[in-house]
């Protein structure tokens, strides 16, 4: 597929956006020419970043934009929603005022409806970086409906709850969703983030959600990503994080896989006494590919951050961990741990994990591991002893291993939201002759 | 209850047999001590008695309650009331053991079409055992034996043992790593399990756990064979005496 081609799939895409918006339009014109110079990144094995992505099947496909829909969110069960929280919808790409519900304690505007949060335009692009990665400029090019976040009240209560959800159209779609979220000072909140994709045609989606975090001194969030039903779709989820003194950013992550999904997420330590938790867990089946890119900054001193994440892999699934800490040379007193553990359900199920430190400063305390086991034929016999049969120990000692991360969610709703999507994902993953 | 004629068996993947034809009898209510050096097969026998996936049996029957076991899968010797406590009980993250032992008994219930006990009525009984055993309640709140000492894991295994209640027990080396104070400990609990109805083997390699718990018959297994039988006094000649004796009267 030549370099061209890959870019004339979005050429018409970009040609017929039309936003009024005298700024966003320079952002996406500025993102836009860096993609045009870039282009979708090339194939496997020719840059570290996408060493183990293979483009070939996205680069074959041509997409549209064109969003029509009359989805109903209400009564939909696969959606994680709370009436008591603030929810907030985004289809297609597009918020969707009408379906969400939050209360005042927090500040929603989109891009149409730009009212007390017109500075936050400015702030665009200023914690992704659109010439990081290539699905960012493309995010930044071709966003038709950012939305905006104000947390301004200490202590919010409600869990605010964004919700993207690709849903049926006539082609391939794509959509690139994008929002803002600014914590101010001294705020405490939290943040549920998921995606999901209710499209249940054989049309082949692609999704790249970039969503950049502003953390004020003293904030502190708690964020909570969920990656569902992805299916056939491409998903490259991007979320960047800016933290200031102070400040805490505590992340757990679940993920379904899809036939390419990528959750990547990178938080900038930049504010001293900072600390940001990056734990997940990814379940991944028959054909599927999770991409997990996780890195952390440390740019100033006495910040501290953890990544811990977990993975299930059955059937001739991929999944690929890249666990990054960088310590600038300023950054004494760091403390960074990171460690990825695998439980491998098939034979024929691959990881690839890649847990990296790169040091500047000398007086560090960082450490780094990552392990891939297998069934372990022990735990399972000792369990069938006490009159668990086969299957059902199995699945237990599968959500044994997921318990730890699950339990970290810290919210009833989600955790029990979680537990029957795993549980139902257990029962469907193809774990033939491990033992 | 328990008859076992002329057992045979072997590691999967290894053609050397380990039990080399075992001949026991085993009747309701009684309790029989197996004693051997390392590496006589006593262990084996355990196992292979509880259905560990990993052995063969190549010969010979082992019959329990006028039931051929020789195929059933473990979790189904379970339920008809086998119980093996482990020498090294795992660790299994995320598994508490009141989880493990209500899934337990729910199966147990649901082969035998019984009605499941509620999580309430179940928590009343674990509750008391836990009480009764002694052990901390905090312990039970963790990932099942993690971070347990090995006094821990062996008293955990006859919460189990008094949970589910089995019509034969065979204790794998519960005595091994346990100082004096857990092993007298463990060994109330298992005398505490006494009755006419429920048989124990129990297998060990040091006579200490018998001045606790009193067999009424003591076997000597040496290279996968029973050689001797007889009553606890045998238990006190080995003591005294070591294998050795033993080993060289039947080699004669």
């Amino acid at each position: 597929m030549s370099y061209t081609k890959s870019l004339n799939k979005f050429n018409n895409i970009y040609n017929k956006n039309i936003i009024l918006n005298d700024d966003i339009k320079k952002i996406k014109q500025n993102a836009w020419d860096l993609f045009n110079k870039t282009g979708l990144p090339p194939s496997m094995h020719t840059t570290e970043l996408w060493k183990y992505t293979n483009f070939s099947d996205l680069k074959k496909l041509d997409f549209d934009n064109s969003h029509k829909t009359n989805f109903v969110v209400k009564d939909k069960l696969n959606i994680l929603k709370d009436d008591q929280w603030n929810n907030i919808f985004i289809i297609n790409g597009f918020f969707d005022k009408s379906q969400s519900n939050y209360s005042k304690e927090i500040i929603v505007e989109n891009f149409s409806n730009l009212n007390k949060l017109k500075y936050l335009i400015k702030k665009i692009g200023s914690i992704a970086d659109d010439a990081e990665n290539e699905f960012i400029s493309l995010n930044s090019s071709l966003m038709q409906d950012p939305v905006f976040i104000s947390i301004d009240n200490e202590n919010i209560e409600k869990n605010i709850n964004i919700v993207m959800i690709t849903v049926d159209q006539d082609s391939n779609f794509c959509n690139f969703p994008r929002v803002f979220v600014e914590a101010k000072s001294k705020t405490n909140s939290t943040v549920v983030e998921t995606y999901v994709n209710l499209a249940d045609t054989e049309s082949k989606n692609l999704t790249v959600p970039v969503i950049e975090y502003l953390l004020e001194e003293e904030s502190k969030l708690s964020h909570k990503h969920i990656q569902l039903d992805t299916g056939k779709s491409f998903l490259f989820h991007f979320d960047r994080i800016l933290q200031n003194k102070n400040s805490s950013f505590n992340s757990t992550s679940y993920s379904n896989a899809g036939l390419l999904s990528r959750y990547d997420i990178h938080s900038n330590l930049n504010g001293i006494d900072s600390d940001c938790n990056f734990h997940g867990l990814y379940i991944t089946d028959k054909n599927e590919q999770q991409e997990n890119e996780i890195s952390i900054t440390h740019s100033v001193p006495k910040c501290s951050s953890d990544q811990m994440f977990k993975g299930i892999l059955a059937g001739e699934s991929k999944a690929v961990f890249s666990g990054k800490v960088l310590v600038k040379k300023d950054a004494q007193k760091t403390k960074a741990f990171q460690k990825d553990l695998n439980f491998l359900l098939s034979k024929k199920a691959e990881v690839y994990t890649k847990p990296s430190l790169e040091i500047y400063a000398d007086d560090v305390i960082c450490s780094h591991g990552a392990t891939a086991g297998n069934m372990d034929t022990n735990m399972l016999f000792y369990l069938q002893s006490r009159g668990i049969n086969e299957d059902e120990a199995t699945s237990m000692l599968i959500r044994g291993f997921a318990q730890e991360i699950i339990e970290e969610f810290d919210d009833e709703i989600i955790i029990s939201f979680l537990e029957k999507i795993l549980n139902s994902k257990i029962k469907t993953l193809d774990i033939e002759g491990i033992i | 209850m328990l008859k076992i004629k002329n057992l045979k068996a072997k590691v999967i993947e290894n053609d050397d047999l380990i039990l080399k034809g075992i001949n026991l009898s085993v009747n309701k209510g009684e309790v029989h001590a197996i004693m051997g050096p390392n590496g006589s097969g006593k262990s084996t026998l355990a196992n292979v008695l509880a259905g560990r996936p990993d052995y063969e049996i190549t010969e010979g029957e082992v019959k329990f309650e006028s039931k051929i076991i020789n195929n059933l899968p473990p979790d189904e010797r379970s339920h008809l009331g086998i119980f093996l406590a482990f020498q090294y009980p795992s660790e299994i993250p995320g598994v508490r053991s009141f989880q493990m032992l209500k899934a337990s008994i729910d199966a147990k219930k649901e082969y035998f079409k019984e009605k499941k006990l509620t999580v309430r009525e179940f928590s009343k009984i674990y509750d008391q055992k836990v009480k009764d055993i002694g052990i901390d309640i905090d312990l039970t709140k963790r990932s099942l034996n993690f971070g347990f000492s090995g006094g821990e894991k062996k008293k955990n295994e006859i919460l189990q043992l008094s949970v589910l209640e089995p019509r034969l027990a065979i204790l794998d080396e519960t005595d091994s790593g346990l100082d004096v104070d857990a092993l007298r400990e463990v060994s109330e609990g298992v005398n505490s399990m006494l009755s006419k109805d429920r048989s124990f083997i129990i297998v060990t390699h040091y006579q200490r756990i018998l001045n606790y718990i009193t067999p009424d018959f003591v076997h000597i297994l040496i290279d996968g064979k029973i050689v001797k039988s007889g009553n606890k006094e045998l238990a006190l000649d080995i003591e005294n005496n070591g294998y050795e004796k033993i080993i060289s009267e039947v080699s004669n």
